[in-house]
């Protein structure tokens, strides 16, 4: 193994994803002509779609040759990105558990599960009011009593009557902010405020 | 040889680079055209850093003649890794040009645009005074990042703003001005960030010509596709600061386009009729390779329908918003949930209910853009006032200003008639 692969793998056991990710762009760009091995590119790819760069692992699997396009674990991985850009989630928990992922891979995929969850969870409470169980389950691609809990540790109500969780009557204000918060947000108005006057005078 | 070698090495010593450039000029066709091996021995005995003026009049007049690319490739490498960037500016800054450019091409044509990309980076470090300077080098770089598909790294060049255009010192044309910001327009289109791709694209109308050029056609064409799928809408106007030769002539030369954005502009335009006229024109839009991007702004028109029923609705049954928007209810919900994911709207759905809930977005959301666009106006600001202080103190300024007032203008002419009698 290259150093630079023994980087790579040393990152993905400390959870540096995009350390990952900048150390095969930077080989790639020293050297062109030195491709690394599929493994890496697919440790590469993973990485940014951990990182939540999906065009960049496009473009990563894009520059590969088609030798490298063929390997095993590019190609299993391509399957994810592909089921990703079409937004199509079940696809991709499929498509990442049927692979048989090995060694450094069971980290990276573990990751990418969590995270694909994650964002699914909060796609679903900024879109619905009320969805039914087993679509939240569906999509988030964990069985039922699963989704059930999940929904409970976001205060989700659960109506048995019409099996669909209600969101709660209000939300946290802290999600939906995204300007500074208490003396952050006054620093930054009195800022903002002396820099107009002077432009004003 | 031996003579030439002593002459370039004379004529640097004593900082005659006229003279040089004009010595080795003469040269090219006795030496560089009869004799391609010569330059790699002419080189050879040329320190870089104290001879890279001559390095870089040898290797642009070398170009033109019959050296083998992986020869010239490897001598540009070199080049570009030692020179003395003070013996380019201002001194042979057109030839740094000329040298960067045939070095691209050659990448181009060997396969290779990843081995140019680091190489090109170092030369563009080590040409430019501050990172905000334009060179001749940027478009080439953000070129081969383009054709290697590294996009990160050309985002990398493309978000430090350019702010210092100085052809003398870095021999930068209009030309490299609208390829930068053209290829850098489809950095951004790659990485799907229409927003800059379009800000781009019209930094690239707005470059300084004379009439139309094949660069600013091909850019507005991807400006009204950008511009529709990022907006839903074609500006009516160009910038003011457009070109007025390039403003009177592009519309008649893309009339396909204007027509294409004509329908985004109707009110009853339909999915059908999009797709009707993409399908008509498809040859067209293929041959500008602008299909895919056409596609998407097809897509992209259904946010335009959603925004016309936002105005008007707060709250509308599911299966209605899948009628106006001629989809089944499915594919609607699903269209909803990417809008939302995209912050294209902040829509609700309640399933119980079946209905869609359109609701403002939280104020919260604005105050982050807000302070950002203050933080990009005070930086902005205080790079003007660094600017109007450089033009105030510069030599020109002065002597223009001291001309204005009649009592200096007398006292300096007096002045000059002493001296010259004094000769």
């Amino acid at each position: 193994m290259s150093d630079m692969e023994i980087r790579v793998f040393k990152y993905v056991e400390l959870g540096s994803w995009d350390k990952v990710a900048r150390e095969i762009e930077e080989h790639d760009s020293m050297h062109y002509d030195k491709p690394a091995t599929g493994a890496v590119y697919a440790v590469g790819m993973l990485a940014y779609l951990v990182c939540g760069d999906l065009n960049s692992a496009r473009f990563l699997y894009k520059r590969l040759s088609q030798s490298l396009q063929r390997d095993v674990d590019v190609t299993a991985v391509w399957k994810i990105v592909k089921a990703l850009w079409n937004e199509e989630m079940p696809a991709a928990h499929e498509a990442l558990a049927k692979h048989p992922w090995a060694g450094s891979f069971t980290t990276l995929v573990v990751a990418l599960q969590a995270e694909i969850r994650e964002k699914t969870l909060t796609l679903l409470r900024a879109v619905y009011i009320t969805i039914p169980v087993s679509e939240a389950a569906q999509m988030l691609c964990i069985p039922r009593e699963e989704v059930i809990e999940l929904a409970k540790s976001v205060n989700w109500t659960h109506d048995a009557a019409t099996d669909s969780f209600t969101e709660p009557l209000t939300r946290d204000p802290s999600e939906t902010a995204k300007g500074p918060q208490g003396i952050e947000a006054v620093n930054t108005v009195v800022r903002n405020a002396l820099f107009l006057e002077q432009l004003a005078a | 040889m031996d003579v030439l070698l002593q002459n370039i090495q004379l004529s640097t010593k004593k900082g005659d680079y006229g003279s040089l450039r004009k010595m080795i000029d003469e040269s090219t066709e006795d030496v560089f055209g009869k004799h391609p091996e010569y330059v790699g021995v002419l080189l050879e005995n040329l320190e870089l850093d104290k001879y890279t003026a001559a390095w870089c009049h040898i290797l642009s007049r070398a170009c033109g003649g019959k050296v083998k690319s992986q020869t010239y490739m490897d001598q540009v490498e070199v080049f570009f890794a030692g020179m003395a960037a003070d013996q380019v500016r201002g001194v042979c800054a057109d030839r740094f040009g000329i040298v960067s450019k045939k070095y691209t091409e050659m990448c181009r044509e060997t396969k290779s645009p990843g081995r140019g990309i680091p190489h090109l980076l170092h030369g563009i470090q080590k040409i430019r005074k501050t990172p905000a300077d334009l060179t001749p080098l940027h478009p080439d770089y953000v070129c081969l990042c383009l054709l290697q598909k590294q996009y990160n790294q050309a985002k990398d060049l493309l978000e430090r703003t350019i702010l210092n255009v100085e052809p003398k010192q870095t021999g930068v044309l209009p030309v490299h001005m609208m390829l930068y910001y053209y290829y850098g327009g489809m950095v951004y289109i790659g990485l799907k960030d229409f927003k800059r791709a379009t800000e781009m694209l019209e930094t690239c109308l707005c470059a300084p010509s004379s009439c139309l050029t094949a660069i600013t056609l091909e850019a507005f064409k991807k400006y009204v596709l950008c511009s529709l799928i990022e907006t839903g809408k074609m500006p009516l106007n160009l910038p003011k600061h457009c070109p007025s030769q390039v403003v009177k002539v592009i519309r008649r030369y893309s009339q396909v386009y204007m027509d294409f954005a004509g329908l985004f502009k109707k009110k009853d335009s339909t999915q059908e009729e999009l797709n009707e006229f993409l399908e008509a024109h498809k040859e067209g839009f293929k041959a500008d390779k602008n299909y895919g991007l056409a596609k998407q702004a097809v897509v992209s028109h259904l946010r335009i329908v959603v925004g016309r029923v936002e105005a008007v609705f707060s709250a509308l049954p599911l299966a209605e918003l899948a009628k106006k928007l001629k989809m089944p209810v499915a594919e609607t919900e699903k269209c909803l949930l990417t809008m939302i994911r995209n912050n294209v709207t902040t829509a609700r759905i309640d399933r119980t209910t079946q209905m869609v809930h359109f609701t403002a977005p939280p104020l919260a959301s604005y105050t982050r853009e807000i302070i950002d666009e203050l933080e990009k106006l005070k930086r902005l600001t205080e790079t003007i006032k660094q600017e109007n202080h450089n033009v105030k103190c510069s030599k020109e300024y002065i002597i223009k200003e001291m001309n204005k007032d009649p009592a200096m203008k007398e006292y300096f002419s007096s002045q000059k008639t002493k001296k010259v009698s004094r000769l």
